[in-house]
């Protein structure tokens, strides 16, 4: 199974946890987003979308 | 589409100017900019290691002052209106809707200079880049230039945290909206706008098949 950590954080000597930013991994889930919505996008132009002509 | 075909040629009459010099200098410095920082900051995350922070901030400050140019120039040169989401975009958005499935065979109006999809998009990365500039601006205090000493301890480490938070997630989605900014950008039905933001030009074929000359009355026409 695959887990994605939100958030980078580092703990200090006394063991306080200090926000750094959000994880890298993220970055998958952006331009995994993209990525589908251009595959979306391309199957939709080429199999359903209405041509211009078609009226 | 119900225009007369129009020859299409760069002849000045035969032309619409859809983007001015100053716009199109304006975009394509922005692109590099975005570009760079985008570089900057995610390749060395995926193991490129090179000296990226005075790239990044140098870029960082370009953009912010292009982005200010480009503010003034749009709310005093530029006709606002033509980016204004108004109840015409809503009333064509609906046309499209019904149109994509099919529920209407009447194909929705031409758009004035903006479609719709174009004014959303913009407004979009608008909104995410001025938090980038923001959230960056303020993380300039961490660094050392020429010009000031850092000081990193201007803010909590706590208020720290949630500025690289924002600062992260607005990086990912202009990363992901480029994407697909260029993906749009190469699609052959829209290689003329692309064109256009290259030469500044559409021509008149093109102008009368996608816009509406009522809704964007170019600047030859206004004398009429």
């Amino acid at each position: 199974m695959i887990s994605v950590e939100f958030f980078r954080i580092s703990k200090n000597a006394w063991g306080q946890e200090t926000l750094l930013g959000v994880s890298w991994d993220l970055i998958w889930v952006f331009i995994g987003a993209a990525v589908l919505f251009i595959l979306v996008h391309i199957i939709y132009k080429w199999l359903f979308a209405p041509k211009k002509s078609e009226v | 589409m119900n225009s007369q075909p129009i020859q299409d040629t760069k002849d000045s009459d035969n032309i619409v100017i859809r983007h001015k010099i100053p716009d199109r200098i304006y975009h394509w410095i922005m692109a590099t900019a975005v570009i760079v920082l985008l570089a900057t900051a995610f390749l060395p995350i995926a193991g490129l290691k090179f000296p990226w922070v005075t790239v990044h901030w140098i870029a960082g400050v370009i953009l912010c002052v292009i982005v200010i140019v480009h503010i003034v120039r749009a709310l005093i040169w530029q006709d606002r209106a033509s980016m204004n989401i108004g109840l015409s975009d809503i009333k064509h958005a609906q046309q499209a809707f019904k149109w994509v499935l099919r529920t209407s065979k009447q194909q929705p109006n031409r758009p004035g200079k903006y479609p719709l999809l174009q004014k959303l998009y913009h407004h979009g990365i608008a909104a995410i880049v001025l938090l980038l500039i923001a959230t960056g601006g303020l993380m300039l205090a961490k660094i050392d230039t020429p010009f000031w000493q850092r000081n990193p301890y201007m803010l909590s480490a706590e208020t720290w945290g949630y500025i690289y938070v924002l600062h992260d997630l607005a990086a990912m989605a202009v990363l992901a909206l480029l994407m697909i900014h260029i993906y749009f950008a190469i699609r052959p039905e829209k290689l003329w706008i692309t064109r256009s933001m290259i030469l500044g030009w559409i021509t008149r074929q093109e102008y009368h098949d996608n816009h509406d000359p009522e809704a964007w009355v170019i600047e030859t026409d206004k004398s009429k």
